[in-house]
């Protein structure tokens, strides 16, 4: 059944003027960006039925990480560590028919899967000095050799709770995080970042994310209602 | 500020976990066959020893799973960390 008249909107549609700021000394520090709209899933199974995990594995094609605080990535679908029993699969818009794919595939086992799309977003963090914008509000050690590619780490961000992945390096060699929150702290917390970064200098590109079905981050729901 | 040990997640900030109180109490099987007294202890009455302390702590911001502890109420310093459903370990030497 079809929607027309329901949009998705962005929690970050309020911050969809670029604005940037060079900090001292002309830094150029972090590139703020919202991944806007992606499907986010809550899967919960018992990690010892090793049958679930396999089944897991083929409907998304990413095998469920089992090492705590890592995230496994395959054709832009990621699956993150929530907890020894639990995961969060974060992908693009596009993948709409994943939720039924493992829902069909776990039929049987002792499972959950909650599609918790609208419920939070993703916001990208790159530049040599995100970490120091980390650092004025958590206390995890995200030192490149600590914190490394493939980790995430669930913990609180300015008294937000949020999860941090650190994602590859992009062409160049800079460091990119992908911060999960929820939508009500999304607003809160773009604010914080943009004042936390003042300083390093940064680029805000919160809000106006590019989405193939819309410029500015109102995107018409097609068919995603059963 | 201490930092605390998740079984699951490594040494962590205290800001992410939140104390459950003492570790190891048991529900009685037969509440109904209990005195007034003995339900009042279990529902109630805890330690509060100067010393070792059995402890539940929960990794509120983290992977939001319960463990228990072993933590010196005097000195503050957390013995040791084990999941639940693992055996109470031996007294480390610390």
């Amino acid at each position: 059944m079809n929607h027309p008249k329901i949009t998705a909107v962005s929690p970050l549609v309020e911050h969809v003027d670029v604005s940037s700021q060079l900090g001292i000394n002309g830094w150029r520090g972090v590139e703020l960006e919202e991944l806007a709209f992606c499907i986010h899933l809550n899967l919960r199974c018992d990690p010892s039925d090793s049958q679930a995990l396999t089944a897991a594995s083929t409907a998304l094609g990413v095998a469920l990480p089992l090492r705590p605080n890592t995230f496994h990535e395959a054709s832009d679908i990621r699956i993150h560590w929530l907890g020894p029993d639990e995961w969060l699969v974060v992908a693009p818009t596009t993948d709409i028919h994943l939720v039924d794919k493992i829902v069909s595939a776990w039929t049987g086992f002792h499972h959950s899967v909650t599609d918790i799309t609208g419920g939070q977003t993703v916001v990208r963090i790159q530049g040599d000095r995100a970490r120091e914008l980390f650092n004025h509000g958590c206390t995890l050690d995200l030192h490149h050799r600590v914190f490394k590619v493939g980790q995430c780490a669930q913990s609180l961000l300015a008294h937000v709770p949020v999860l941090i992945s650190r994602r590859v390096d992009d062409a160049n060699g800079t460091c990119r995080f992908d911060i999960v929150v929820r939508r009500s702290y999304a607003d809160y917390l773009a604010k914080w970042l943009a004042d936390s970064a003042e300083e390093i200098g940064f680029v805000n590109r919160l809000g106006n994310s590019q989405q193939p079905t819309s410029s500015n981050n109102r995107s018409q729901v097609s068919s995603a209602s059963k | 500020m201490l930092e605390i040990n998740c079984p699951w997640c490594g040494p962590r900030d205290q800001i992410e976990f939140s104390c459950g109180g003492e570790a190891h109490i048991v529900r009685p099987l037969e509440p109904e066959n209990l005195s007034d007294d003995d339900w009042a202890d279990y529902l109630f009455y805890r330690k509060n020893p100067e010393g070792r302390h059995h402890e539940q702590w929960c990794h509120t911001a983290g992977c939001r799973k319960w463990f228990n502890a072993i933590r010196n109420t005097v000195t503050y310093q957390f013995e040791t960390v084990y999941r639940i459903g693992e055996d109470l370990p031996e007294k480390t030497s610390r």
